[in-house]
């Protein structure tokens, strides 16, 4: 029925490092948890900055929401004070994002490039 | 007679060192240590131990599949196995403790798989080397079956434990089931020249969602609220008492019946119970980053005008003749998260002959067999369609819903709302419910 979701890990070394979980399948009630397990893996290691690459994301509910909060939580105390970034939404999690109002508290751009280029 | 030394792994995995056999001698005395042989006598565990093999298995390296048929017993000399059933771990064993017997001994497929959690030696008895010494002693065969019967009898109490668990679990559900049905409004207020219908459909035994129609005589109009907490279960469960209470609460102490000469400004209202609650959400639990999108709307029923905020819910529309004619976007954030969120209030107002419907995504992401949602192009086109008919419209909506479904487990709770006005004004009355 729901596509498993995978998270694959990798670092952007400039001037800035920034850890990119590239999520691919369905961020929902059932895999949130393994979103926030692999965000505090990153946290635990020391990343700073973390972006999160929706192009992959096949469905959005609710309690994917609930995790880029809490992620966005745990960013924002840390040592950093960053910001959650999102990059690469499809039209639908787009409209997700905006109707719940997350557009307007998240960093969301069109690209992983545009992205990486704003910190 | 000859102590066999294997090295065994899944899938050809090389399984480590080969360590020094057994002796027979110190075979049986592993055997004899075993509770599972307790009755057996001295000469048949000696005949036994001498037909056992040692099983070296290196740490990660799986012994037997769950489904693979069972051709032998193991006893654990040493280090760690676990048992399990894909990711879900049933049990770890250690030294002296006996596996594999019920499958190895009747050729059944194995119930679980079993791999190495560390360097582990284990002793191996084949089935056909157990049952050619028990021909040849009578007496523990009868030990065996003892033995069997006992671990049998460890089962189906264990299995019994899990049922009665089972089961007051399932009733403690069933209280929080009929406790939070008291969260919804048990009668929808009597509403001249309106119908009012509200439907839930918990997706489990208790629901994140929720909806509210409750009357504000100090305002002369009717509160409409429907809602989504994030997540399911029990959690959403929990918050949804919390947020349903607090907005009606709220808009409540803003308008009581005959406290003002003036009556409150419903924008005003709106405002203040949706702030309030969000601030209170995200002062007090701010930790549980648990939130709801909300649609509350006020409705003077005698004009048909209705103020709403729409706090990050989907969009509920209103209904006429022609289909949909208006929708009621988004006028702010979800509420329990973002600090100071404000809430932006707007204007409709409901014709005679005109439905207010509002619904939760459960409703639009019902999947069938084949992984299509439900959409909310098709929700829309059936609520325009059953709007026109006359009787109770939700009932109808579900029913489509549930066809489009067919055997598919309900993934998310499914909640709607309508409030119809006739194409013929009612007379105006005092509001009741």
């Amino acid at each position: 029925m729901s596509n498993p979701l995978r998270i694959a890990v990798s670092e952007e070394r400039g001037d800035v490092p920034v850890t990119i979980l590239h999520l691919t399948g369905d961020l929902d009630s059932k895999t949130y948890t393994d979103l926030e397990s692999k965000a505090d893996e990153a946290l635990t290691k020391g990343s700073s900055r973390i972006l999160l690459d929706l192009k992959g994301v096949t469905f959005m509910g609710s309690a994917g929401l609930r995790a880029m909060h809490s992620i966005s939580k745990k960013l924002k105390s840390g040592s950093g004070g960053a910001t959650l970034k999102l990059a690469s939404p499809s039209d639908a999690v787009s409209r997700v994002l905006k109707t719940l109002g997350f557009d307007q508290v998240f960093d969301v751009y069109g690209t992983l490039d545009e992205a990486l280029k704003s910190y | 007679m000859t102590m066999f030394d294997r090295s065994a792994g899944a899938g050809g995995v090389s399984a480590g060192t080969t360590e020094r056999a057994l002796s027979p001698g110190e075979a049986t005395a592993v055997l004899r240590r075993c509770d599972f042989f307790a009755a057996t006598s001295d000469s048949a565990v000696s005949a036994l131990s001498a037909v056992a093999e040692l099983v070296h298995l290196s740490g990660g390296s799986r012994l037997f599949e769950k489904g693979d048929a069972g051709t032998a017993i193991y006893f654990v000399l040493d280090g760690t196995v676990r048992v399990h059933q894909g990711e879900v771990v049933v049990g770890y064993l250690t030294a002296g403790e006996v596996f594999g017997e019920v499958a190895g001994l009747s050729n059944e497929p194995r119930s679980a798989s079993v791999t190495a959690e560390s360097d582990a030696r284990l002793l191996k008895l084949e089935q056909a080397a157990v049952y050619s010494v028990l021909a040849a002693h009578p007496g523990a065969a009868r030990s065996l079956i003892q033995a069997l019967c006992v671990r049998e009898r460890q089962i189906i109490d264990e299995k019994f434990d899990r049922i009665v668990r089972t089961r007051l679990l399932e009733h403690e559900l069933e209280i929080g089931q009929k406790i939070q049905r008291y969260f919804l409004p048990e009668v929808l207020p009597e509403i001249a020249g309106w119908s009012i219908e509200g439907l839930l459909k918990p997706a489990r035994q208790v629901a994140g969602d929720f909806y509210d129609f409750f009357t504000l005589p100090g305002l002369h109009r009717v509160g409409v609220v429907i809602g989504d907490v994030c997540d399911k279960g029990v959690g959403a469960a929990l918050f949804m008492t919390l947020f349903r209470s607090l907005l009606r609460s709220a808009a409540l102490r803003r308008c009581p019946a005959g406290g003002e000469e003036r009556p409150p400004d419903p924008a005003e209202v709106l405002r203040h119970a949706l702030d309030s609650t969000n601030s209170y959400i995200v002062t007090t639990h701010s930790n549980s980053s648990m939130f709801a999108s909300v649609f509350f709307g006020l409705l003077d029923p005698r004009t048909g005008e209705l103020h709403y905020a729409n706090a990050g819910h989907e969009a509920p529309v209103i209904v006429g003749g022609d289909g949909i004619r208006c929708r009621l976007e988004s006028t702010g954030p979800v509420v329990g998260l973002f600090e100071g969120a404000r809430h932006g209030v707007d204007v409709a107002s409901i014709l005679p002959g005109e439905m207010l419907y509002g619904y939760t995504d459960g409703a639009t992401d019902a999947k069938n067999a084949l992984a299509e949602q439900f959409s909310e192009a098709r929700l829309l086109e059936t609520v325009g369609r059953e709007a026109d008919v006359g009787a109770e419209v939700l009932p109808q909506v579900l029913a489509e819903i549930e066809a489009f479904v067919g055997s598919v487990d309900q993934y998310d709770d499914i909640t709607m709302i309508c409030a119809r006005r006739q194409s013929t004004p009612g007379p105006s009355g005092p509001l009741e419910g």
